[in-house]
């Protein structure tokens, strides 16, 4: 399948903002919305092949080293609720 | 001289339609986590990715000469850092002024842009400096519009903005 498009990562930023709430969010916007990049490409590629590098390490530095285990979990939970065609009312 | 003050707090906002620019913040009731007793509050929550607003309408007080300037006291859902974006919005009419209140609008909006504390539920205040006042004067009806710009460049912090009240301070005559 495709990645997903502008305006849905867009959406998927927004939907995390929404639901990751109550613990500290050490990261600014444009850094979480370079994470939802890195995190749908790298989906992408893991479902084509073997991807080359972790999930962890396809996340830009400043988020990796920001953000908590958790919080890319939910990431990747939201990207990959994204990629299976499915929204969320919060995230547009 | 000296210095005046207005109270705007979260229960007597006035929240707009939900329609194209005119977009609301949520309304909540928060309960402390503390122990019981607790504090029970309102807060509006400010939407990280749009631009959200509340307005509150008054009467300017008699002593109300000149410099008013916004107070907004909030608190991050879970950012500890960046910044966020306030605009602050007058509309004034004076008895007698050849206006329709019914199709007022507001002055150019008032900016400030301030860093978040390290710390998510920690208050912070911003401090708008309203320069764009619409010329108001003692006794106008007053309407102050409160925003978060969500989506301005300059507003870095992720998540939302928890507003618990503000203030519009003034120099007295």
């Amino acid at each position: 399948m495709a990645v997903l498009t502008t305006q849905q990562r867009d959406a998927v930023a927004r939907a995390f903002m929404r639901l990751v709430v109550a613990e500290p969010c050490a990261f600014l916007k444009a850094t979480l919305r370079t994470a939802v990049d890195n995190a749908d490409d790298w989906a992408e590629s893991a479902g084509a092949s073997q991807p080359a590098t972790s999930f962890n390490a396809a996340l830009n530095a400043t988020f990796r080293n920001a953000a908590t285990a958790t919080q890319k979990n939910a990431l990747l939970a939201l990207v990959c609720w994204w990629r299976s065609g499915r929204t969320l009312p919060e995230g547009g | 001289m000296a210095t005046g003050t207005i109270l705007l707090s979260v229960g007597g906002a006035v929240l707009p339609d939900g329609s194209a620019t005119n977009l609301a913040p949520a309304l909540q009731r928060r309960k402390s986590s503390g122990t019981a007793p607790a504090p029970y509050f309102l807060e509006l929550w400010f939407d990280a990715a749009t631009e959200e607003w509340a307005a509150w309408s008054f009467r300017m007080p008699a002593d109300f000469a000149s410099g008013p300037v916004l107070k907004v006291q909030y608190k991050m859902a879970s950012a500890t850092s960046g910044d966020v974006v306030w605009a602050g919005s007058i509309a004034a009419v004076t008895d007698g002024d050849a206006t329709d209140v019914d199709a007022k609008v507001f002055a150019t909006a008032n900016t400030a842009t301030v860093t978040v504390p390290g710390t998510a539920g920690y208050i912070d205040e911003a401090s708008i400096t309203m320069t764009n006042a619409d010329s108001a004067a003692a006794g106008d009806f007053v309407v102050v519009r409160i925003a978060r710009q969500g989506a301005a460049g300059g507003d870095t912090a992720t998540g939302d903005a928890e507003f618990v009240g503000a203030a519009l301070t003034y120099t007295t005559t």
